[in-house]
């Protein structure tokens, strides 16, 4: 069973994504700002991060830099989930976020349901 | 504060008049009589008094010429009397009612005039600051509120389906009627805030697209399939007709589904019985579609005014109400592709809206 790790400041969509992943046979652990979510990042060695960007304390943004710095954590493949792209750096699409030059596939919310497990799906490689 | 406009108006054409007089004044009490009066020293004493004369006639002269300029000039400020009145000094305006110092009365109003002026320069200075501020304030305001509102939106929404799929236990046809309502006005809900994001970002000019090569026959088909069940409940019917080969736009495909859900959905706002018809066809190296419908239409004089912010027609249709920012945005986001869009109705007979845009070059 793959697991995937929700870093996102708002219990509530938490509860949500994690029902919906637990229903289609992910194992989910969370986190509830940056900091948090990187230890358990680190702790746990999720397959897939799906990431939030505003967060008190430490943002999306950061804490993707910061898991890009560790070895262990380098390689999991980062899904942002946002309400705003707005506040982001220019992208070339929409669906994507812009972090130190680097391009991530991003969902945004409102999300569709379909499109966020295509996109987990796409990076699983399943 | 008209009036003041034209009493320096006034003013500055008797300026000019005023030097020509001036120089004929020189000409006539100063240089001849010299002339004449060094002649005069010389020779002969008859031609002496002549110069004399010649200078009192000219001093005469000047005396009633300026004497007259004035009295113009006093005269429109008389006249002028009640907007200047509130400039000046109580002491002033006695004078002026005793017919005393002129000359002081008309520089008083001129340096009163001129110092509402720069009062009121400031002022606009001031005011237009002040709605430079506010501008910003309702542009922070249209993102945060935006984003605030997402969220528990996505909250809400989430919880709903999630119920509705039947993911807490079975649901009943009637629990799925109301949540299927709830899920519909969620939607409208998001296009309601994402029209006020979309306008702020217009009105800035950060309205951004990202153009792929695209079918317009799909966005099409996409856009009737989610109107299908709604037009057939209102019982009206929604066609298509489209040419059977690819009608390829190089365009942003979230966008234009986004102008296309906009007109459907103004059709099926102001329709009430007959059709709704999407049409697309190639035309003069262009792609056109065509969204028109059997609705109430419009008068023509209304016509013009419909891509214009917050316009809403005061239709019968009073419980169907939007932001008006609809076709607004709509307009914008077909320009930004190079595009075109226009309406035609007749009133009681329906509406057509027409856009085209660019084909797709080839090889893309």
């Amino acid at each position: 069973m793959k697991k995937i790790l929700i870093v996102d400041d708002d219990v509530d969509i938490i509860d949500l994504v994690e029902n919906r992943l637990k229903r289609n046979n992910y194992e989910v652990i969370f986190a509830n700002d940056g900091d948090n979510g990187v230890k358990k990042a680190l702790q746990h060695k999720p397959d897939l991060i799906i990431m939030d960007v505003m967060m008190p304390q430490m943002h999306g943004g950061e804490a993707v830099q910061l898991l890009k710095s560790y070895e262990e954590t380098r390689d999991i493949p980062i899904l942002f989930f946002t309400a705003m792209n707005s506040y982001l750096p220019q992208s070339t699409e929409l669906d994507q976020v812009n972090v130190a030059g680097q391009f991530y596939p991003a969902i945004t919310k409102p999300f569709d349901p379909n499109k966020l497990l295509s996109s987990i799906k796409t990076l699983l490689g399943e | 504060m008209s009036k003041d406009k034209e009493l320096f108006f006034v003013a500055s054409l008797e300026e000019v008049s005023v030097l020509r007089k001036f120089a004929i004044l020189f000409l006539i009490s100063s240089i001849i009589p010299m002339v004449l009066l060094y002649y005069v020293y010389f020779k002969n004493m008859k031609i002496g008094i002549a110069a004399m004369i010649l200078m009192a006639i000219g001093v005469l002269f000047g005396y009633f010429s300026i004497r007259s300029l004035l009295a113009k000039a006093i005269k429109i400020a008389k006249e002028n009397r009640k907007a200047i009145e509130p400039f000046l000094s109580p002491e002033t305006v006695r004078e002026l009612n005793q017919g005393k110092n002129e000359l002081l009365v008309l520089s008083h109003t001129f340096s009163a005039v001129i110092k509402q002026l720069e009062t009121n320069i400031n002022e606009l200075k001031i005011k237009n600051e002040e709605l430079k501020m506010l501008d910003q304030l309702k542009d922070d305001f249209v993102n945060n509120v935006s984003h605030e509102f997402r969220l528990p939106l996505t909250i809400i929404q989430e919880s709903i389906r999630q119920a509705s799929e039947g993911m807490f236990g079975e649901v009943n046809e009637t629990q799925q009627k109301y949540f299927h309502m709830s899920l519909r006005n969620i939607d409208r809900l998001k296009s309601l805030i994402d029209n006020m994001l979309d306008i702020s970002k217009i009105e800035k000019g950060k309205l951004e697209i990202f153009k792929k090569k695209v079918d317009l026959r799909e966005i099409i088909k996409e856009v009737i399939s989610d109107f299908s069940i709604r037009v057939e409940k209102k019982g009206l019917t929604i066609t298509s007709d489209l040419p059977p080969s690819p009608t390829d736009v190089h365009a942003d495909k979230d966008k234009l589904t986004q102008v296309l859900i906009n007109l459907v959905g103004n059709a099926y706002k102001f329709t009430e019985k007959g059709y709704i018809k999407i049409s697309a066809r190639e035309k003069g190296g262009l792609i056109e579609c065509i969204v028109e419908d059997s609705g109430v239409g419009m008068a023509p004089k209304d016509v013009p005014h419909l891509f214009s912010k917050f316009h809403q027609l005061g239709l019968k249709n009073q419980q169907e109400k939007g932001t008006g920012l609809g076709l607004v945005i709509s307009k914008n986001i077909i320009e930004l592709h190079g595009g075109e869009i226009h309406a035609e109705s007749t009133e009681k007979v329906g509406t057509k809206f027409i856009f085209s845009l660019p084909k797709a070059p080839m090889g893309l």
